[in-house]
């Protein structure tokens, strides 16, 4: 017969039945954005540790050399890189590998063997002790002018540029929809409040304190912040799967395969507490600093 | 006091209650007999003057002490005021759950107290679907549940026959028999000759106080804190 302390004063309100889908569907966009942060940081983490393992050096073909020569300086910078210090192995790629890299982009039918095409060397370093790039640098520009080490370090800079630029993207739509969160626990608060005037001046009167009332839009708050959440994150979460099996019948050849790790699972769980939290917390300083007016 | 920018309600009204007291308020409509029960309950703060209640300076009170100083006044309102969703037993529990009381002491004083009033066969029951005599006393439960030291009661007899109204009446009596201060707002001449207490009498925002005919003892030494409502122009 007897209501609990914490939800005795308020009816049910119609209009709030919809704060949590809204929520909801807050939920779901931060869910995606930070699910793509993860895994960008992810993605950016296996790249580069891919990377720093491998170099390659591009012979340039000299101007009217005959094609049999760059044969030859290819397999002098191989020997020479074999017996370098912190180079594991050096091979260099037959022709037909490259031809058939660039056949994507000329055409199967292009006579590659007429073109000067540049001659590459696959360079796998000593991870336990890697040399130093500069010198690396410098020992195969004296041994052969047309020789040109690539690190991979501006694609990876520029790489980690885009990657980072998008994850900074993802955070600030993250924050929007916390923002975007407050706002309708806010306005819901608000309505809530304006609805229950009459129960809040009653409340007031008898010797209720400021946080006993606050507590009655809290609890509703909490409430609709956790449904909100959950629906958000179960949305997110067929989402995710979904795309996940979308991404497994990819041709991955040109991507390092990436998935949520459980950690990133867990940050994803985290959701829908901090919604509750937030509707909570924004509902708490709602009332009460609209109760202060009251004498 | 006034309202916003209106005119002024209430001018020169000096007044002190003896704790243990019985007081009538009378004034013709619009006189300010609620304004003035509204700045005793503090649901106004006056535009001038000095208000003391039980010996604290509303003025300089700080905001976090006023809502322990409302647990210890019941008030009755003109409009009762009760809350519409929650039933006749919720209702009365009210200021015990504000104050923090437990559940299985709310429960058993709020029985007895609608038992006494004759709300028993009421107690579910919300608001809206009881009469307006039913209502009153459902507002009057709610007011005195906590043992107030002050109760006000603003015309708590309007809705009522005159033979409810006199045993309303003898419950405050009761009331104020065991320790609580009383001042009743009321338009009734009957009640006032009946029940012989001294009265507060408003008329264009100034108050004067007229002794009851006969006067009854009226003080009690071992009431629980003075009450004091001052006003000063
Ligand atoms: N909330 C308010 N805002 C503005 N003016 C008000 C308000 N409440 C009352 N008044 C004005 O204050 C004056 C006194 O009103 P009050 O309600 O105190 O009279 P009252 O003596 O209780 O009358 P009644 O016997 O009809 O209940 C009236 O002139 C009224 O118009
Ligand atoms: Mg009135």
């Amino acid at each position: 017969m007897i209501r609990r302390r914490s939800d005795l004063v308020l009816s049910r309100e119609p209009s709030a039945r919809l704060v949590p889908w809204i929520i909801g569907l807050m939920t779901y966009l931060a869910c995606l954005m930070l699910a793509g942060a993860l895994l960008l940081s992810e993605l950016l983490d296996q790249w580069t540790s891919d990377l720093t393992g491998t170099v390659t050096v591009q012979v340039m073909p000299m101007e009217g050399e005959p094609p049999d020569v760059i044969e030859d300086r290819v397999d002098k910078l191989v020997r020479l890189l074999q017996r370098s210090r912190g180079v594991a192995s050096a091979r260099s790629i037959p022709l037909p590998e490259i031809t058939a890299m660039l056949e994507p982009w000329l055409g199967a039918g292009a006579s590659l063997e007429a073109l000067p095409l540049p001659r590459l060397i696959d360079v796998e370093l000593d991870e336990t002790s890697p040399p130093s790039v500069g010198a690396l640098r410098t020992m195969l520009s004296n041994a052969d002018p047309g020789a040109v080490l690539d690190d991979h370090g501006i694609w990876q800079e520029q790489l980690s540029g885009l990657i980072g630029a998008l994850g900074t993207v993802a955070g600030f739509i993250v924050i929007l929809v916390a923002v975007a969160t407050v706002g309708i626990v806010v306005f819901a608060t608000r309505s809530g409040m304006a609805a229950h005037q009459d129960v809040i001046e009653v409340l007031h009167l008898i010797g209720a304190r400021d946080v006993f009332i606050a507590r009655q839009f809290q609890n509703l708050a909490l409430s609709q912040g956790l449904r909100g959440g959950l629906i958000g994150i179960a949305l997110g979460a067929a989402t995710l799967w979904g795309l996940g099996r979308a991404a497994a019948h990819l041709d991955t050849s040109m991507l390092p395969p990436v998935s949520l790790l459980a950690w990133h699972w867990g940050v994803l769980a985290a959701l829908p507490l901090a919604t509750a939290l937030i509707a909570n917390w924004t509902a708490k300083r709602t009332v009460v600093r609209s109760l202060r007016k009251l004498v | 006091m006034r309202y916003g920018t209106g005119p002024e309600v209430l001018r020169e009204v000096t007044f002190s209650l003896a704790p243990g007291s019985f007081h009538f308020l009378t004034g013709r409509s619009g006189a300010g007999k609620s304004s003035l029960l509204k700045l005793m309950y503090l649901a106004h703060r006056p535009s001038r003057g000095l208000i003391t209640l039980f010996d604290e300076d509303i003025a300089t009170a700080p905001r976090k002490r006023l809502p322990l100083l409302r647990r210890r006044v019941g008030v009755v309102f003109q409009e009762f005021r009760l809350l519409n969703h929650l039933s006749a037993f919720d209702n009365v529990a009210l200021p015990l759950q504000v104050a923090g009381v437990r559940d299985s002491t709310v429960r058993k004083n709020v029985r007895e107290l609608l038992n006494w009033t004759g709300l028993a066969d009421h107690m579910k029951a919300r608001p809206p679907t009881l009469s307006g005599g039913q209502q009153q006393r459902v507002a009057i439960a709610r007011a005195i549940i906590a043992k107030p030291s002050l109760l006000l009661a603003d015309e708590p007899t309007g809705n009522v026959d005159e033979a409810m109204g006199v045993r309303l009446l003898y419950l405050f009596e009761e009331l104020n028999r065991m320790g609580t201060t009383v001042v009743i707002a009321t338009h009734s001449e009957a009640l006032i000759s009946r029940f012989q207490h001294p009265v507060l009498h408003l008329e264009d925002g100034v108050l004067t106080t007229r002794q009851a005919s006969a006067a009854r003892g009226s003080s009690s030494d071992d009431a629980p804190s003075p009450s004091a409502a001052e006003a000063k122009p």
